[in-house]
């Protein structure tokens, strides 16, 4: 009795150990894959003043906020941006819009209180530069985990995997100086999620024999591959409203030449 | 044969459980060819309603129990790389933005307007798919388009190639006016900047008035 009951704790041991040996695989869902015309380059965006507000919710929590926004900001700033995290106040409005700031003199403020909630972008504008408020929201449409499975990983000694599935959707809403929504784009992506040493080698072995080095699944790709898709398709949304801001701006200054 | 059997729980149990059909990349599909193939969305709750209603899909007699979420692929008609990715990104946006700016150059022309249509692309091919789009679309709302827009004279073409584009469509305009009847109007269409992937647009009446269109 005491060997059996020995024996089912070291499987029981070993299973959880296993349990440690997971694969993610990210599924990029619809827009968030579809091709850019923008290039990386350091004058992108060059005349941009560019404030970036990452809401806290139930799957961002206000340190992964931070991240995504400095991420983001530093990604913007390499493209010539000047870059403000979080929501306005006087002192940054001030210096947004005062047209003598030389591009890369702005400092990035972060600040994990402050990206609570969204408020209207800055009122004072200065028409040499295109201000433009980014806000990203994320939530989790769908989680299924197979429950069956788990009974089959333990008894299989991981050997069948268990697969728990997400899908998650970024909202990103970009507001032009006077706080007119230019876009607002909504990405899925997909994760799934193999736990055990059955797949685990089976993706090793894809891996060494068929996969190139940038199609390899491990255990950073997933997350890797989702923030450059998610960079790039931020670039694309945030020149597009930059253009559209910029069409604005000359039929505002055509009425005003018509009155 | 335990050894057998264990051997091929390795190889079999996680080849049917990655899913041979799902589109995600895994053991049978590279990230490359995911992408490439089609494109998947999730859809959810009343958007999944919706759209086995429109394929007359029954319902099941005791309610969808099982089937919660629905993944929606659709193949590419032209694979990924086929055209340059600034062009692809342009074309392929182009049934989504060409009625709504259709749409808009209606509210701000009278009724019998009949459109000319004049595209600006650095390619010549995509000018005249995105003017042969706009055409159609005005077709399709039972407007009057003319099949050729008017014909500049050189200098002004040169002009106009000097200049930004949103500094030359107006002075262009100038130059199309002479060119337009009085209940004639050019719907020109257009993009800023050759980094975006969305289209501009603008009026330009028999008066040489020029008029941006949001």
């Amino acid at each position: 009795m005491l060997g059996r009951n020995c024996a089912l704790f070291a499987l029981f041991l070993a299973t959880t150990t296993l349990s440690a040996c997971a694969t993610v695989v990210y599924h990029p869902l619809g827009a968030i894959r579809q091709p850019l015309a923008i290039e990386f380059s350091e004058n992108n965006f060059k005349d941009f003043s560019i404030r970036l507000i990452c809401e806290v919710g139930p799957l961002l929590t206000s340190q992964n906020a931070n991240m995504l926004c400095g991420n983001l900001s530093a990604h913007f700033e390499a493209q010539g941006a000047r870059v403000f995290v979080g929501p306005v106040d006087s002192g940054e409005d001030a210096e947004l819009d005062s047209p003598n700031t030389e591009a890369g003199e702005a400092s990035v403020k972060i600040s994990q209180d402050t990206f609570v909630g969204g408020r209207a972008p800055a009122k004072k504008t200065s028409d040499r530069n295109i201000h433009l408020t980014a806000e990203l929201s994320a939530k989790r449409v769908r989680h299924e985990q197979h429950g069956w499975l788990g009974i089959l990983f333990y008894y299989s000694l991981s050997l069948i995997p268990i697969v728990e599935e997400f899908t998650d959707e970024q909202r990103i809403i970009i507001r032009g100086k006077d706080g007119i929504v230019l876009k607002d784009e909504t990405f899925q992506m997909r994760f799934i999620e193999y736990t055990g040493l059955g797949y685990m080698a089976l993706n090793a072995a894809a891996n060494f024999f068929f996969r190139s080095n940038a199609e390899q699944i491990n255990e950073d790709s997933a997350g890797r591959q989702m923030t450059s898709d998610l960079r790039a398709q931020m670039s694309q949304l945030i020149l597009n409203a930059g253009m559209r801001q910029q069409a604005i701006l000359m039929e505002s200054a055509q009425n005003a030449g018509r009155k | 044969m335990l050894i057998f059997y264990l051997a091929s729980l390795y190889v079999v149990v996680p080849l049917i459980l990655s899913g041979i059909f799902d589109p995600a990349p895994g053991l049978f599909r590279t990230a490359r060819e995911t992408s490439s193939d089609a494109e998947c969305r999730l859809l959810t709750g009343e958007q999944m309603r919706r759209r086995l209603s429109e394929e007359n899909h029954e319902a099941f007699p005791r309610g969808e129990i099982m089937n919660e979420d629905l993944m929606e692929c659709t193949g590419r008609v032209l694979p990924m790389a086929e055209r340059r990715a600034p062009v692809e990104s342009l074309l392929s946006g182009l049934s989504a933005q060409i009625p709504e700016l259709v749409r808009t150059a209606k509210l701000r022309a009278p009724e019998k307007t009949l459109w000319r249509i004049e595209a600006f692309h650095d390619d010549p091919l995509v000018a005249e798919k995105v003017a042969t789009a706009a055409k159609t679309s005005l077709s399709e709302l039972r407007d009057s388009v003319f099949d050729q827009s008017p014909v500049l004279g050189v200098s002004a073409v040169a002009a106009f190639s000097g200049m930004k584009i949103t500094e030359g469509l107006p002075i262009l305009c100038r130059e199309y006016a002479s060119h337009l009847g009085q209940n004639e109007k050019l719907l020109a269409l257009f993009q800023i900047n050759p980094a975006e992937t969305q289209l501009h647009a603008g009026l330009c009446t028999h008066t040489g008035d020029w008029q941006w269109l949001l």
